[in-house]
């Protein structure tokens, strides 16, 4: 591999050696575009290859002969040619290209015109990108585009959302898509080393034509994101900036803390709690109930966030190249949770003759610092915390000006929580380093004929420090009493090299074909060590440790991990044109994972799409209302392979006994066999009335066999599950979206997108028709997925305070039952989609994104313990807890403390999740040129943003925008607000 | 430049000429199954495993350590209890309530059946016996702990469900076998564990009481014994258990507990670092010793029981709590906290966890002599011997018939607390529980009568679903 290196690393160096001629009569000039020089400008004496290109003040300078013509041609301007006469001096006004360029999509291992596709494609281009400053990419895909659903899930900065295309087409394995970033597989741990400023496109392929070139990693789509490249022509310098806050959040009335007052009558009346425990006296009780913490205001802040970033690329006809730096900081709303990120890349695009070779260098530096058990059942999550800590312990003693102690001191694991979070640290380092090389090859004996070749390199190394300080209440707890210090490491290696020959050609003009044939090989490499040490001084590092003895208790721990997945790969594509009409795409791909078993290690996948172009055909032509009218049809097979890399081949893994080795045998299924999902999909675009409407309709089915499922098995065998292919389910959707000019006139513009996207996931088929359970789901046959199986709850009875259940014949029963679980309640959402309106008014603009979610409930797990009286014989619990049953006659939701224990899974704790969100609002202006000149810059933009600015929902917790089915007090996504400047030397 | 050229097309015909062989991976990180028992080294690093499954919280880490006196009148919920083990304590339990015996039993009897089936590859021998024997006996413990729980009686003929015997590795839908054949095989694994440890290369317990030798098998079928009511045969395995040791000593008896020495110990679970777990964190979070968290208490009844002064077990057992000693704050009760497990060698918690005690073999004959026709004298004396080593002071008693019985039920809770007996012990002479005034705060449940259905755990409902063979017990 080293070697490869080095020889392109030489070949790069090789071409760029300039070239000189000599002629008789010296011609200088400057080439201009009307509004400035024009750098990069190639000046060709026509019918030779001799030539020079304009510098950075569009000057040129060539030796010719009288008569000679020159040709001075630019990328976006029409090509000017002059003879050359007497005069030694010759300027040039190129003026800008009338025809306009065809429009590209980036498709799967290349691109393709928009006219000429026969797939389900949706792009978000980079203005979209470039107008909405984000901490990560992914939160600007919310609302974007339809069948996308983006659920942030979590407002710690840098964390990445959860994204899904489609509705689910597995149960045991991922449902997020592929992630393709210029030619390689990214993850989602990825995501926050990205600027988003670098993206120049993100395409989402959706459908099988789309996804199939993907083969066994395509069955969740694919988002592909490839970087800004240098452009031929003026180089370009910007700055950027932007700085703006998080909101801390509030509670809302359906869930909120008891207050100090409240809490003591609560103990009082059931004789659990606090106060009691410690004996309180009335004078004491007093005081305590006079003075109630917010302890959600004391562990959030208003959290700042700030970006620089400069971006420069420019280029000649041979070279080009792209270059940004950034530095990104945010602080999340919970203390201590922050991201800070530097990157760099830089990208080098250079062609010579009948080569093309491409470098694509990309460095990031994360730091980030979490909120600790983020989205967890802990007291320890600051959301859940905020709730159980009792309103009358104090977060500082109003006297000392110290962490105050609590009430309570035998709940003490129970910390000062604000104590808590300032002494102890959990940080996290990424380190990303990501190389392309990529070379072209023309070949000469055969036109339109290419080899191609990427070789892509990435590592991705993490580290993690997790310091607990030893005066701590936690440090006392741990090993030695002393604190504990851990540090852990991994590192993830990942090659792909993709080698292809490309055939561009036509046969007449009327058949035009590209066919393409491909290998790839992806190789990734995973490993890590954690050591955790015991016994810290009064260092924060590792040399703070004290050695382990047999008596000290201070003996480190550690551990580590190594795998290894390789994929192997061929396959072809065939694109073909017929009077730029009728397009048909077909693809067929062989894929090879080390995953699986051998019996089963290679998959075949093959696709093929048709597009017809009914707009062309003449009898549409003379409907002047039809711009642009497309037929789509498509079918085609993908995969899912990402299982364990041990769940197909029989393994031991090792544990110890009393100091000895021991080990122990796992459970493995060496027929796994991959998840292929067939998808059938069908689509019209339309644009009418001048392109002033435009709608594309997708229709799609999707059809998932060999389902892999970890299923329960009898746990007699020693397993609670095994992994393996159960049966088929189905997703079946449609995908709508209009774009509207409602207004377009000179001073003022108003354009609106609505997409909207519904999806049904069903269960087909089932071995044997034996139904089986996945949490708290139930699937079986004919039935749909995900749908919440539970007990269902009729309330409580008012005669005794007792929780009343339904049982299967809809009769009232005091039992809880599991038989009695009936489905009763969707735990996806049924449409999606976002409405954008953007209006201009000569350099302002203000745009506005709702994104909206309908039909996912969400089982509100917090509940179960916030809203249980009991509960505060260890802290405290929400307001709907006073409203328990007392006496005969109680109509209320929350039943007799004194005769319940725990409160049981049941659907009583489900919730409608359903919302709508104003995701955005930006308001910009853009200094006009006349401005623009005196100050001698190129452009500049002033705007204002707010991201999550509200959210209209019925749901209890902080925010319904939750990835899981699950709601734990999670970190809700964050309502910022930025003022930012662009600006364009 | 020509000569790059041809490099750069050679390249990817190099890299295709690689690439299928890379898809046999060998994960660093495994251990392949090929290559995992290739000699009696391997069988015993296997049997090792097998061990560490006993650390599971459905078996020694938790549920039959100390969940059984939780669940009878040993221990109670106490005041700062965070909602932990509050259904079981309550008797609220239902199928979806998984204490984790079932499987984790389950994964000790599929590594112990691993180390067994597996070992006809090998020679017969003084060492092969060591580790098949131990394997043996171990797969006699989880068919035993399943039994205790889930079995609807502990008659030794009883035709009522227990639970499936596995002896061989097959993913199918057992159904539940009755009391009589577990027994039946529990005894077969037992018998042969003996014979096998019998004649060894050298003794299990050579680096401490950790592992099944002979002794710990005599013992172990003493306890079955006298489940199954096999009185003379409990008496009969009691006697070779006490012939070959001895009672603890005072001292020993103190070290044993506070520092793992071995004192009287037949067989215990090793927790050998806090990543074993802290089996007594549970039950009393120390961590703060001037305010120890009560989740759990020692009930009222169950403490003073004892001679506070006289009685080294007390000391050893129970820790009075420093907030609130007894009659300082009437509201607030949690006044003794179960102090068996301190941490050796001052590390909170971490102790390990005594399974089989010469102690409890005294108890066993004392109970099956009782049983006995004519034999209470004996019986009594048992139980004076025991007394004696615990208590100065102690003078002789001479008990017999109800009287008897009794005495050694109240002894066993006084010497077995949080070992987990109690629950077990009334469920096996058909008595109820009674918490009278240990009945407040978050023990919202008072009194279960004898042979109510709650003394027959639920099967879990996980089980229910993946196998439709396995018939759920009455109640559920």
């Amino acid at each position: 591999m080293k070697n490869q290196l080095h020889l392109i690393t030489v070949l790069l160096l090789m071409f760029i050696v300039q070239f000189s001629f000599a002629q008789n009569m010296k011609i200088t000039g400057v080439v201009s575009d009307g509004s400035g020089p024009l750098p990069g400008v190639n000046v060709i004496i026509k019918g030779t290859n001799q030539g020079t290109q304009t510098d950075f003040d569009g000057n040129y300078s060539i030796r010719t002969s009288t008569g000679d013509i020159l040709v001075f041609s630019f990328v976006g301007m029409a090509t000017a040619e002059m003879i050359v006469e007497t005069s030694n001096t010759i300027n040039v006004t190129l003026k800008e290209d009338s025809s306009k360029l065809e429009e590209v999509v980036v498709v799967g291992y290349s691109k393709k015109e928009t006219k000429k596709l026969t797939s389900a494609i949706a792009t978000i281009d980079k203005k979209q990108i470039e107008n909405v400053p984000m901490a990560t990419f992914d939160q600007i895909l919310q609302g974007s585009a339809p069948g996308l659903t983006i659920l942030s899930g979590s407002g710690q900065p840098g964390d990445a959302a959860r994204v899904n295309i489609r509705g689910f087409s597995s149960f045991a394995l991922s449902n997020s898509p592929l992630f393709i970033l210029d030619g390689q597989a990214i993850r989602r741990l990825d995501f926050s080393g990205i600027n988003p400023n670098d993206i120049e496109s993100v395409s989402v392929l959706k459908d099988a034509a789309a996804t199939q070139i993907y083969g066994s990693r395509g069955s969740n789509g694919v988002i592909v994101i490839t970087t800004k490249s240098g452009k031929q022509g003026k180089a370009t310098l910007e700055y950027r900036t932007y700085t703006g806050i998080s909101i801390a959040p509030r509670y809302n009335d359906a869930l909120r803390p008891l207050s100090s007052s409240q809490l003591i009558s609560l103990s009082q009346e059931i004789g659990i709690g606090g106060v009691i425990n410690v004996g309180a006296t009335p004078e004491e009780i007093e005081e305590l109930a006079a003075y109630s913490e917010d302890w959600l205001d004391v562990l959030t802040r208003d959290g700042k966030t700030n970006s620089h970033e400069i971006s420069m690329s420019g280029g000649n006809e041979n070279t080009k190249f792209f270059i940004s730096g950034s530095y990104f900081s945010q602080e999340g709303i919970a203390l201590r949770s922050k991201l800070d990120r530097y990157s760099l890349r830089t990208k080098i695009d250079y062609s010579k003759n009948r080569f093309t070779l491409g470098a694509n260098v990309f460095l990031s530096y994360t730091s980030a610092e979490d909120s600790e058990n983020e989205g967890g059942f802990s007291r320890s999550n600051p959301f859940y915390a905020s709730i159980r800590t009792p309103a009358y312990d104090r977060a500082i003693d109003p006297i000392t000006g110290d962490y105050a102690a609590p009430l309570d001191a035998s709940q003490s694991s129970v910390q000062n929580n604000l104590e808590r979070v300032n002494t102890n640290d959990e940080d996290r380092k990424t380190k990303t380093v990501m190389v392309s090389l990529s070379g072209r090859y023309d070949f000469n004996f055969l036109d339109g004929l290419s080899f191609n070749t990427s070789l892509n390199i990435r590592n991705n190394r993490r580290d993690n420090r997790t310091y607990v300080d030893p005066n701590s209440v936690d440090g006392r707890r741990r090993q030695g009493g002393q604190g504990s210090l851990n540090l852990s490491t991994s590192e993830r290696t990942s090659f792909t090299i993709t080698n292809s020959l490309q055939y561009k050609f036509n046969i007449n003009e009327d058949h035009k074909f590209n066919a393409g044939l491909y290998q790839e090989f992806v190789s990734d490499n995973s490993d890590g060590f954690d050591i955790t040490t015991y016994g810290l001084n009064q260092l924060t590092v590792i040399d703070g440790a004290t050695e382990g003895t047999e008596t000290n208790g201070f003996i480190p721990d550690f551990g580590g991990f190594n795998s290894v997945s390789n994929l192997s790969s061929y396959f072809a594509t065939l694109d073909y044109s017929y009077l730029n009409k009728y397009n048909v795409t077909a693809g067929i791909r062989r894929d090879g994972s080390s995953s699986f078993g051998s019996n089963f290690a290679f998959g075949n996948f093959y696709s093929m799409g048709i597009g017809w172009l009914i707009s062309e055909e003449n009898f549409l032509s003379s409907v002047k209302a039809i711009n642009l009218l497309k037929l789509r049809v498509s079918y085609g097979t993908v995969g899912n392979q990402n299982i364990s890399d041990t769940a197909a081949r029989p393994i031991f893994t090792s544990t110890s006994y009393n100091g000895l080795a021991g080990i122990s045998s796992g459970l493995s299924n060496p027929d796994l066999k991959w998840e292929e999902t067939a998808k059938t999909n069908i689509g019209l675009d339309a644009s009418l009335f001048k392109n002033r409407l435009k709608i594309n309709l997708d229709v799609y089915s999707e059809k998932t066999t060999d389902l892999l499922q970890n299923v329960p098995i009898s746990r007699t065998t020693g397993f609670s599950s095994q992994l393996r292919n159960v049966g088929s389910l189905k997703n079946e959707g449609i995908e709508l979206s209009f774009s509207t000019i409602n207004i377009d006139s000179e001073k003022f513009r108003w354009e609106s997108s609505l997409n909207i996207a519904t999806n049904e996931t069903t269960i087909l088929k089932l071995n044997d028709g034996e139904s089986f359970r996945l949490g708290r789901f139930l699937i079986e046959e004919g039935g749909s997925y995900p749908e919440f199986n539970l007990v269902k709850r009729a309330g409580v009875n008012s005669a005794n305070g007792r929780t009343l259940w339904y049982d299967l014949d809809g009769n009232l029963t005091e039992t809880y039952d599991l038989n009695n679980r009936v489905n009763v309640g969707r735990a996806a959402p049924k449409y999606t989609g976002g409405f954008l309106n953007r209006f201009t008014s000569g350099g302002f603009e203000l745009s506005t994104l709702f994104s909206f979610s309908q039909g996912k409930n969400i089982y509100n797990v917090a509940r179960t313990s916030l809203d249980n009286p009991t509960k505060i014989s260890r802290g405290s619990v929400s307001t709907n807890a006073l409203r328990f049953w007392r006496q005969p006659g109680d109509v209320t939701d929350i039943p007799d403390p004194r005769q319940i224990s725990n409160y049981f899974t049941d659907s009583g704790w489900l919730e409608d999740a359903s919302f709508i969100k104003l995701r955005n609002v930006t308001f910009s202006y853009n200094l006009p040129n006349s401005v623009l000149e005196k100050i001698n810059l190129s452009g500049m933009r002033l705007y204002l943003q707010g991201q999550n600015v509200y959210t209209w929902t019925t749901f209890s917790g902080l925010d319904p925008e939750n990835s899981s089915t699950d709601y734990v007090a999670d970190y809700p996504s964050l309502s910022t607000y930025t003022f930012g400047i662009d600006v364009k030397f | 430049m020509k000569k790059y050229k041809n490099i750069i097309l050679g390249l990817p015909l190099l890299l295709l000429a690689s690439c299928d062989g890379n898809l046999d991976v060998t994960q660093p990180d495994v251990i392949s199954a090929e290559v995992a028992l290739r000699n009696l080294d391997d069988l015993e690093t296997a049997l090792y495993g097998a061990y560490a499954e006993l650390r599971g919280s459905g078996l020694y880490g938790e549920a039959t350590l100390w969940l059984p006196d939780l669940l009878a009148d040993n221990l109670r919920i106490g005041n700062s209890n965070g909602g932990g083990n509050r259904r079981e304590a309550n008797w609220q339990y239902t199928s979806g309530t998984d204490i984790g015996t079932w499987g984790g039993s389950y994964e000790l009897i599929f590594d112990a059946n691993t180390v067994i089936n597996n070992s006809d590859a090998f020679e017969d021998g003084r060492k092969k016996n060591r580790i098949v024997g131990q394997a043996l006996a171990l797969r006699a413990l989880g068919h035993f702990e399943l039994l205790k729980y889930y079995a609807e009686d502990y008659g030794r003929n009883s035709t009522k469900l227990a639970v499936p015997i596995v002896t061989l590795f097959e993913i199918g839908k057992p159904a539940r076998n009755t009391v009589a054949e577990v027994y039946e095989q529990i005894f077969d694994d037992l018998l042969l564990a003996k014979n096998l440890l019998n004649n060894v290369d050298k003794d299990p317990q050579e680096n401490g009481p950790f592992y099944f030798n002979a002794l710990a098998v005599n013992a172990l079928l003493a306890r079955v014994s006298l489940y199954a009511g096999e009185w003379q045969d409990a008496v009969n395995y009691a006697t070779i258990v006490i012939n070959q040791s001895q009672l603890a000593n005072p001292v020993d008896y103190a070290s044993m507990w506070a520092e793992d020495t071995d004192g009287e110990v037949l067989f215990a679970v090793a927790f050998a670092t806090t990543g074993d777990g802290r089996i007594g964190s549970d039950l009393l979070d120390n961590s703060n010793p001037s305010a120890p968290r009560s989740t759990f208490t020692l009930s009222n009844d169950m403490a003073t029981l004892y001679d506070e002064v006289n009685d080294i077990r007390f000391n050893s057992f129970v820790l009075i709590n420093p907030l609130n000693p007894p009659g300082a704050n009437d509201q607030n009760d949690d006044v003794y906290l179960p102090f068996k497990y301190p941490g050796r060698g001052g590390e909170r918690g971490l102790n390990n966890a005594k399974v089989l005690r010469v102690s409890e073999m005294y108890l066993i004959r004392a109970e099956a002599y009782a049983n006995i026709s004519g034999q209470d004298a004996l019986g009594s004396a048992d139980l004076n011997t025991l007394r004696a080593s615990r208590i100065t002071n102690y003078v002789n008693e001479d008990l017999s018939g109800q009287v008897l019985k009794d005495a050694i039920q109240v002894e066993r809770r006084k010497e077995l607390v949080a070992e987990g007996h109690r629950w077990f012990d009334l469920k096996r002479i058909n008595q109820g529980v009674q918490r009278g005034t240990d009945c407040r705060g978050l023990t919202i449940s008072c009194t279960l009568e004898a042979g109510n259905f709650r003394f027959v755990f639920p099967i879990p409902q996980s089980e229910l679903d993946a196998n439709e063979n396995i018939i759920q017990n009455p109640g559920y």
